[in-house]
Formats: C-alpha cells, sequence, structure tokens
C-alpha cells in the first residue's frame, strides 16, 4: 500500500480515501465544531496527502498516522492549505449548508451540543497537549501512531498525555468544589443532569456539564 | 505499585482520560457527501496526472449556472441597486467590478457572481468593488430578493411576458444576514454571510478594504 501511495496510483489513494475518510471528518468536526469546515478539512487532507506522497514512510501498519498528522497540519493552519488548493477547492461539489434530512439535522444538532461541550473543556489545555489528547483519546491513535503524526518521540506523547490528565483533573475537582460551595449555600447546582452513559464518577463527569 | 505501571505499554487509560471530558459526539460524514468528495479527489488527481498545469479556463468550475437573460430584470429586484447582475457560479476573470456573493462563508458554497457589465442606463463607472459598502450592498440586494438564501442560490423563472418569480421567496426569506467583505487571490471581491472578526481570514483571504 505504502509503495502504491508513493507511486501516485489512483486507486491507492481511492482506498486511501475510503479507509480513512471517516476518521478525518470526525476528528475535523470535533476539533473545529463546524460540519462545513470538517469537510474543507477532509478534502483538503487527502489532497496534500498526494502532493506529499513522496514522505509516505515505511513504517508502522499503516498510513494512518502519516495521515492524521497531514490533518494535523491542515487544522493548524488551515488559511495556508485553503490557500495551496484553493482552485481544487473551488471544484468540491457543491453542497447545502443544512443536512438534507431531519433525521440526520437532528443527530447533528445533539453532536453539536456535545461536541461544543466537549471542545470548550478542551480548550483549556495548551495545543500540543489537546493535539495528543484528540488523536489517542477520541481519535483511537496508539502512542506510537500519535508520536509518528505529531513528529515527536512516544515520550513526548506520553507526557503531554499525562500533563492533560493533570490540568483536566484540577480543573474538574475545582468545579466539584464550585458545585459543593454552592449547594451548601443552598443554589441549585449548575447545569445539572447531563451526565454520559457508562460513568461511574458522576463528581468528575458533572465537573463538565455545560 | 511502580512496577506494574513500568510493565504497561501504555500507562495510561484512554477510557479514564475519556471520562474527563464531555462525550466528543459521533459526527459522521454522510454516505452521499462522501462519495462526492471521493469523486473529487479522484478527479483532481486524475487532473494533476493528466494536466499539471491547466490553463485557467479548464480549470473553470462544473457548477457555472449561467443565467444571463435575467441580469436586467435583477436590477429592479435589488430595488435600484447600480448593480445588474448574472447568476453563475465560475469565475470571471479578475474584473475590477465584479464581486462573488457567496450563500454561505465557506469557499466552496454556491455563490452569484454580481457585475456593473450590464448597469443600468445612467448607473455611475465606478466599480462595486473599490468599497467595501458598495460589495456588501450588492450582496445585499442579492439576499433580500431571496436570490441568494442560507447555503444555496435560487434561479428566478420568467414568464414570458410577464413578471420575474423567485421560487420559495415566501416572506423572512429575502432576510439579507450580516455580510462580510474579502478578497479572493484572484483580486476579486468575495461577500460572505457573517459577521466574525476572523471570517476572512478563516478561509484563507484577506479582508476587503476600500480603495484608496
Amino acid at each position: 500500500m505504502h509503495a502504491r501511495i508513493r507511486a501516485g496510483e489512483p486507486e491507492a489513494f481511492r482506498e486511501l480515501f475510503r479507509d480513512h475518510a471517516q476518521l478525518v471528518h470526525r476528528h475535523a468536526v470535533r476539533v473545529t465544531g463546524d460540519w462545513a469546515m470538517a469537510q474543507d478539512v477532509v478534502s483538503l487532507t487527502f489532497l496534500e496527502a498526494w502532493r506529499l506522497r513522496d514522505r509516505l514512510r515505511d513504517e508502522g501498519d499503516g498510513p494512518r498516522p502519516w495521515l492524521m498528522g497531514i490533518a494535523t497540519n491542515v487544522l493548524r493552519n488551515m488559511t495556508r492549505a485553503a490557500r495551496r488548493h484553493e482552485r481544487a477547492l473551488s471544484r468540491v461539489p457543491v453542497r447545502d449548508s443544512l443536512p438534507d434530512f431531519t433525521e440526520e439535522l437532528v443527530g447533528r444538532m445533539a453532536d453539536a451540543e456535545e461536541i461544543e461541550a466537549a471542545r470548550a473543556a478542551l480548550a483549556q489545555l495548551r495545543r500540543p497537549e489537546r493535539e495528543v489528547f484528540t488523536l489517542c483519546v477520541w481519535s483511537g491513535l496508539g502512542y506510537a501512531e500519535a508520536a509518528e503524526a505529531l513528529g515527536v518521540p512516544v515520550g513526548t506523547v506520553r507526557s503531554r498525555l499525562s500533563r492533560a490528565r493533570a490540568r483536566l483533573r484540577k480543573l474538574a475537582a475545582k468545579e466539584l468544589r464550585k458545585r459543593r460551595s454552592a449547594a451548601r449555600d443552598g443554589e441549585p447546582p449548575l447545569g445539572d443532569g447531563q451526565v454520559q452513559g457508562g460513568r461511574t464518577d458522576a463528581a468528575r463527569s458533572k465537573g463538565w456539564n455545560r | 505499585m511502580t512496577l506494574d505501571r513500568r510493565r504497561r505499554p501504555e500507562p495510561l487509560d484512554h477510557a479514564e482520560l475519556a471520562r474527563l471530558l464531555p462525550a466528543p459526539g459521533d459526527p459522521v460524514l454522510p454516505q452521499d457527501r462522501r462519495l462526492l468528495l471521493e469523486d473529487h479527489l479522484m478527479r483532481e488527481i486524475q487532473h494533476h496526472r493528466n494536466t499539471p498545469a491547466a490553463p485557467a479556463a479548464a480549470r473553470r468550475s462544473r457548477r457555472r449556472l449561467v443565467c444571463f437573460a435575467v441580469s436586467g430584470a435583477l436590477v429592479a429586484l435589488a430595488g435600484g441597486a447600480v448593480a445588474a447582475t448574472t447568476l453563475m457560479g465560475g469565475s470571471p476573470a479578475a474584473e475590477p467590478n465584479s464581486v462573488r456573493c457567496y450563500s454561505a462563508a465557506v469557499l466552496t458554497a454556491e455563490y452569484s457572481g454580481t457585475t456593473m457589465a450590464a448597469a443600468a442606463e445612467g448607473a455611475p463607472s465606478t466599480d462595486i468593488a473599490a468599497t467595501v459598502s458598495g460589495a456588501v450592498n450588492a450582496c445585499a440586494g442579492l439576499w433580500e430578493a431571496a436570490l441568494i438564501q442560507p447555503g444555496r442560490l435560487v434561479a428566478p423563472t420568467v414568464e414570458p411576458g410577464g413578471p420575474l418569480t423567485i421560487p420559495d421567496a415566501t416572506p423572512g426569506k429575502g432576510k439579507v444576514p450580516p455580510l462580510t467583505a474579502c478578497v479572493r487571490d484572484d483580486g476579486e471581491a468575495a461577500v460572505f454571510p457573517g459577521k466574525d472578526r476572523g471570517l476572512c481570514q478563516n478561509l484563507g483571504l484577506a479582508r476587503l478594504v476600500d480603495r484608496p
């Protein structure tokens, strides 16, 4: 697969797109909170993959880390990527801004609320920590894959995640203290009732209800 | 305890980390859109392989919707705006007197081209892209006439000898959103719905400023 991508074989890129477009899209929506922009990120990521196909190395099990590294760079600087591929982007088929089906629209609205809450919380982290968190925890990359995607040593990925965890725990604890204090003063807790399924640590999970 | 940690290849538990934030949703790319984007990528790859430096004319968007016939009537619809209008999805050459009016704040959204070329008799010869207000007003006329609606363009229909009508032009659809004027790389003015300060920058464009 790697050799076919490097050789610029169109069918290899079709496979690459089919296997990874959802992953890139999901990642982009979660990072940007913007469905329209996320579709541009998908297009730009694969256009950049085509442009940079020579740089794919025979490391790891597949092209996923390489591709997610490209997606991360596109997300870091949409301006530059959009400028580079402006003409190609202008040829993307026209779409409606709103989804066609009610079911999709409702799903998107529900997702939008969750994503906004998650993004607001994530914004408390620094960019390096945020990138590692989204790649590893939300997009399921292993440490080695995230390291390859970001071009950093595995130890750095580990330490960034560790810092992210410490920071998020601290923020959650702070939120919890605020709520307890409000409850003692007889005020109703803010934004109660949005506990996610499968959580066991109510104190932590309630910390981010918004 | 310490030894256990060392043995684990990835000592930080992702599930635990995930619990520290709200769920991030499950935003799926719809199948029809995925197929369109895949088709687009394949066409771009083929395009690069065949013609690394295709002439500009060949790169024009296939989205072109030329409706020159209605341009005169649109002047009246836009409330006497100085700009005559053509509804088209393609870009003219870098004309100093043209503006792209986008239906959404993304470069891939449908847009309408507005040009002075067919301006009403007696209209001033200054170009509409010379000032921010000129560009914005030209596009505001199209929004007001409901020829541009959020995310799409609406082609008017003209009955022979009858009035020009706009499908779905129900009250409220002709609402003019806040508009922001940017400049494309080719120097053409582009007006998008939205008022975010970073709107142009997010699209990789410069903001439009008045010509000194």
